[in-house]
C-alpha cells in the first residue's frame, strides 16, 4: 500500500472517530412518516433510521443494514449517480453510471441495477420481473431483486423507481433470502406501495 | 467487551452442544513485519481452544458433539453464513459505536431453519467460535475496521485481534449468548493460556 | 563495526538477486504436502483457509461443469499433478488467472471471454500449473523475507479495492503477503513459461496459440487508456518479452498440425456470454477496447448479428454523454445485425426503444411490434405495449 493511501486511511479513520456525534440512528415510530421533505411512507412497525451525511441515501432496518433494509435515495438530477461519495476502494469515478432524464423505463431499471454493481456491495445482483408501478401519481417501475455477498449469503428483494419533474425517486427493500426476506416482505411491499413523492 | 445473554442455564439436563467448525488463524509476525501464517501453531491452537471448551461444558454437565460437514446442504450453508452476518452486526450494535434503537434489547435469532442442524446432527444448541490471533501494525487494524465500516459484510481481520463466539438454541434459532473480544485475549498456541484464554471468553456461559 | 555490518545487510538485502533460502527451493513432487512445521505449511494453511471460503463464496462462478471442463484441461497437460490441482472459476470481468501455492487455482471469467480457442486457455492454465510445480510462490515469500520489502510482494493492480472482488475476500491482506498474488519475477514468469509449453506441446495443442493470448491482451490493453494495465499484466511482468520468446519458442513446431479446439470451449461458456458481455461493456472502458473484445469473441462469421447488436449495446450505455453521435452509431450497427440476421428478437426492441427516444416514432412503433412477434410473450411485453399507445 502506497504511503499516500496509508496516510489517507488514517485521517479517514480519525476523522470517522471524531464525527461520531453527528451519525446515529433515530427510532422511527409506526404511522405516516415524512422521509427529509421527499417522501411520504406509512409503517405498521418501528424502525431505525440512519443517515449519513455524504451519501445519497436514508435506510431503515431493524436488525442491521446488512441483514435486511428499506433504502430511500435522494432525487437525482442529470449526470448524478445513485451513489456519489468517493469510496476508498473505488477509484473508478469517472466510470460511475450516470442518470439521464430523458432514461426509458427499461434503462432507468438498467441504471439502478448498474449503480449497485458498481458500489461492489455485492458479487451477484440481478434485476428481474420488471413491471408498470406507479409511485404515488409518478410513472414508474418495480422489479425483483436477487443478490449475493461476498461471503456467499444470498439475498432478495425489490425496488421501484421512477422519474418526475426531471428527476429520478428510487426505493429499494432487500434482506437475507433466508429468515429475514419472508419475515420483513409484507410489511415492506406495504411500505412502498404506500410511498407518495412530496 | 461485556458477554450478552438471554438464557443463565440449559433448559434440560446434559444438553447435546454442536460445536460448529472453529474459525481461526494463527500467524507469527516476522522482523519484517510480515505476518507469517503458522499451520502447526494454528493446529494447535485449534486442539487446545477444543480441549478447554469441552473442560468448560464437562463442568456444566453439557455434552460436546462434533459438527458433520458431510451432512451439510445448500440451506445449512446459508445458515451459517447468516450466523456470520448477524454476528457482525451483533458486534457492530452490541460493541460498535452506533447502536439500533429497535434492538435495545439483546434479541438475535436465526429463525426456525435451525432445525435442520438440529435434526442432522442431533444436538440442542450450537456452538460457533470465530478468532483471529495476529501480533499486527496499526495500519492493518485500521483497514479492517475501515473495511466493516464501508462493507459492513465483512468481518473485520488481519488487524485487530478479533473473536467472538454464541451460542444458538436449535429449537428456535435464538442467540441466547454472546461474548466478543477486539484487542488481546491471550495466547492460545499452548495448553494452559488457551484454558485462560478460553474461560474469559466464555464468560457467563449458561449452566 | 556493527554500521558497516549492518549496511551489508541491507544492500544484499536488496539487491535484485533473491537471497535467504530462496535458491534451494526444489520442484514440489507430485501428490507431495509440506511437513506441518514447515513456512510452507503456514502458507498452505492459509491457502486452505481461502479456498474452504471460496467454494461457497458470493463471487465463485455458479457452474461446476465449466469448472470440470478447465479440470479436464488441466489434467491433458499434467496427469502427474492432476490430482493435486483445482481449478475455480470467480464471475470477475478481468482477464486474470493465479495459483496458490497448495495447489488452488482461479480463473476468472474475463479471461474465459478473452480466450479464443482451447489452446489459448491450456497455455494460460499450463502456465499457473508451472507456477506451482516451480513453487514460486514459496520462493517469493522467501525472497521478500530476506528482502525485508514488503512492497514488493504486494500486488499491484491487484491491491485492494482495485479490482472488483479482490477487495472484499476475507484474507485479503494476508494473501497477498502469502505473496501468491505477488509479482512473479521475471525468471518466475520465463520458468512457468517454460514448464506451460512443454505441458502445451506434449498434450498436442497448437503451441502458436500461447503467444496470441498475450498478443491480444497487449492489444486490447494499448486500446484502452493509458494509465491502467489490465490487472493480469500488472502480475505477470514483461509480456513483449515473452511474447518475443515465445514465439522463438515455438518455432520449431510451426509446421505441426497441433489442435486448437474451439468448439467445445464456446459451448462450455454460451450460457454466461450475454451476462459477461453486459458486464464487460458495464465497465466503460474506451469502447473500441470494449469492440476490441467483442470482435476476438464472435471472430466466428456465423455470430456476426451478435457482434453487431453488443456493438451498438457499447454505443447505446454511452448515450449522450459525449461530442459524438452514440445513438446515431448503435442504430447503425442495430441495422447492420438485422441484415446479418433479421430474427434476433433483442435487436428490435433495442432499435425501437432508441428510435422513440430520436423522435422516429413510426419506425419505433414498427420494431418494438416486430420484438413482441419475435419474441412470443416476453416479459417486458406490458411495458412494451405501453409505449405502442
Amino acid at each position: 500500500m502506497s504511503v499516500i493511501k496509508k496516510i489517507f486511511i488514517i485521517s479517514f479513520f480519525l476523522i470517522l472517530i471524531s464525527c461520531q456525534a453527528d451519525k446515529t440512528y433515530i427510532l422511527v415510530e409506526p404511522g405516516k412518516v415524512e422521509i427529509n421533505k421527499i417522501y411520504s411512507v406509512n409503517t405498521n412497525m418501528k424502525w431505525s433510521q440512519f443517515q449519513e451525511r455524504e451519501y445519497n441515501f436514508l435506510f431503515w432496518t431493524v436488525d442491521g443494514y446488512t441483514l435486511q433494509r428499506i433504502v430511500f435515495f435522494k432525487p437525482l438530477e442529470d449526470g448524478q449517480s445513485l451513489f456519489d461519495y468517493d469510496s476508498l476502494f473505488t477509484k473508478e469515478n469517472e466510470k460511475r453510471p450516470t442518470f439521464n432524464s430523458k432514461m426509458n423505463k427499461f434503462e432507468i431499471k438498467e441504471f439502478f441495477e448498474s449503480c449497485i454493481i458498481w458500489s461492489r456491495e455485492f458479487t451477484s445482483f440481478e434485476t428481474t420481473d420488471i413491471k408498470n408501478h406507479k409511485i404515488g401519481e409518478t410513472e414508474g417501475v418495480s422489479f425483483d431483486i436477487k443478490a449475493q455477498n461476498e461471503l456467499g449469503l444470498n439475498y432478495k428483494g425489490f425496488a421501484v423507481v421512477g422519474i418526475k419533474n426531471n428527476k429520478l425517486y428510487s426505493i429499494y427493500f432487500i434482506a437475507t433470502e433466508m429468515e429475514f426476506y419472508d419475515r420483513y416482505k409484507k410489511e415492506a411491499e406495504e411500505i412502498i406501495s404506500s410511498v407518495k413523492i412530496l | 467487551m461485556e458477554p450478552k445473554y438471554t438464557i443463565r442455564i440449559f433448559d434440560k439436563e446434559r444438553p447435546q452442544i454442536l460445536l460448529m467448525p472453529v474459525d481461526i488463524e494463527i500467524c507469527e509476525l516476522t522482523i519484517a513485519g510480515m505476518c507469517e501464517p503458522s499451520a502447526s501453531w494454528t493446529q494447535s491452537s485449534k486442539e487446545n481452544i477444543i480441549i478447554s471448551f469441552e473442560e468448560i461444558l464437562n463442568t456444566r454437565n453439557a455434552i460436546l458433539k462434533k459438527y458433520n460437514k458431510n451432512k451439510q446442504n445448500d440451506e445449512i450453508i446459508q445458515l451459517i453464513k447468516l450466523h456470520t452476518q448477524i454476528g457482525q452486526e451483533i458486534i457492530n450494535n452490541e460493541y460498535g459505536t452506533f447502536e439500533l434503537p429497535t434492538k435495545k434489547e439483546f434479541n438475535w435469532t436465526l429463525g426456525k431453519k435451525v432445525k435442520l442442524l438440529k435434526q442432522k446432527n442431533n444436538s440442542d444448541y450450537a456452538i460457533f467460535i470465530f478468532l483471529r490471533d495476529q501480533y499486527s501494525s496499526t495500519e492493518r487494524v485500521i483497514y479492517s475496521i475501515i473495511t466493516a465500516v464501508l462493507f459492513p459484510g465483512i468481518i473485520p481481520i488481519g488487524g485487530s485481534q478479533i473473536a467472538f463466539a454464541s451460542l444458538v438454541d436449535l429449537n428456535n434459532g435464538e442467540i441466547t449468548w454472546f461474548n466478543g473480544y477486539y484487542r488481546s485475549f491471550g495466547d492460545v498456541r499452548d495448553l494452559e493460556n488457551a484454558r485462560n484464554t478460553v474461560n474469559k471468553l466464555f464468560e457467563e456461559f449458561p449452566g | 563495526m556493527k554500521k558497516i555490518f549492518l549496511f551489508i545487510i541491507i544492500f544484499l538485502g536488496s539487491c535484485a538477486t533473491p537471497i535467504g533460502g530462496a535458491k534451494k527451493v526444489e520442484d514440489i513432487k507430485p501428490q507431495e504436502t509440506p511437513s506441518i512445521e514447515s513456512i510452507e505449511a503456514g502458507l498452505w494453511m492459509q491457502m486452505n483457509n481461502y479456498e474452504e471460503k471460496l467454494k461457497t463464496s458470493g463471487s465463485r462462478l455458479k457452474d461446476k461443469d465449466l469448472e470440470k471442463y478447465l479440470k479436464n484441461i488441466l489434467c491433458k497437460l499434467t496427469i502427474e499433478y492432476c490430482k493435486d490441482i483445482r481449478v475455480y472459476v470467480q464471475d470477475i470481468p478481468y482477464f486474470n488467472a493465479f495459483m496458490a501455492p497448495n495447489g488452488m487455482m482461479v480463473v476468472w471469467t474475463g479471461l474465459l471471454l478473452r480466450a479464443q480457442n482451447e489452446a489459448q486457455l491450456a497455455a494460460v492454465i499450463g502456465h499457473e500449473a508451472g507456477h506451482y510445480i516451480k513453487r514460486h510462490s514459496l520462493k517469493s515469500w522467501l525472497d521478500a523475507k530476506s528482502r525485508t520489502d514488503l512492497m514488493a510482494i504486494l500486488a499491484i493492480g491487484l491491491s485492494v479495492g482495485g479490482i472488483p472482488g479482490a477487495g472484499d475476500i476475507f484474507n485479503v491482506t494476508q494473501l497477498l503477503q502469502a505473496g501468491f498474488m505477488a509479482k512473479h519475477s521475471r525468471d518466475n514468469e520465463r520458468e512457468a513459461d517454460k514448464v506451460g509449453l512443454n505441458f502445451l506441446i506434449n498434450a498436442e495443442y497448437d503451441p502458436g496459440e500461447a503467444p496470441k493470448i498475450w498478443e491480444n491482451i497487449i492489444k486490447e490493453m494499448e486500446l484502452g487508456e493509458a494509465n491502467k494495465p489490465l490487472s493480469f499484466l500488472a502480475s505477470h511482468p514483461a509480456p513483449e518479452e515473452r511474447i518475443k520468446n515465445l514465439k522463438k519458442q515455438t518455432k520449431e513446431y510451426e509446421n505441426i498440425k497441433n489442435k486448437k479446439n474451439t468448439k467445445e470451449l464456446k459451448e462450455k461458456i454460451h450460457p454466461h456470454l450475454k451476462k459477461w458481455i453486459k458486464n464487460e461493456i458495464r465497465l466503460k472502458n474506451k469502447p473500441e477496447q470494449t469492440e476490441f473484445v467483442l470482435e476476438k469473441t464472435f471472430e466466428d462469421k456465423k455470430n456476426d448479428y451478435l457482434l453487431k447488436f453488443y456493438k451498438g449495446e457499447i454505443y447505446r450505455l454511452i448515450g449522450v454523454k459525449e461530442e459524438e453521435n452514440n445513438y446515431d452509431k448503435a442504430i447503425d450497427y442495430y441495422d447492420e445485425s438485422i441484415k446479418a440476421k433479421n430474427d434476433f428478437p433483442d435487436v428490435y426492441r433495442e432499435l425501437g426503444l432508441l428510435q422513440l427516444k430520436i423522435e422516429k416514432n413510426e419506425e419505433a412503433k414498427k420494431n418494438l411490434k416486430k420484438y413482441l412477434k419475435l419474441s412470443k410473450n416476453p416479459q417486458d411485453a406490458a411495458i412494451i405495449e405501453s409505449y405502442l399507445n
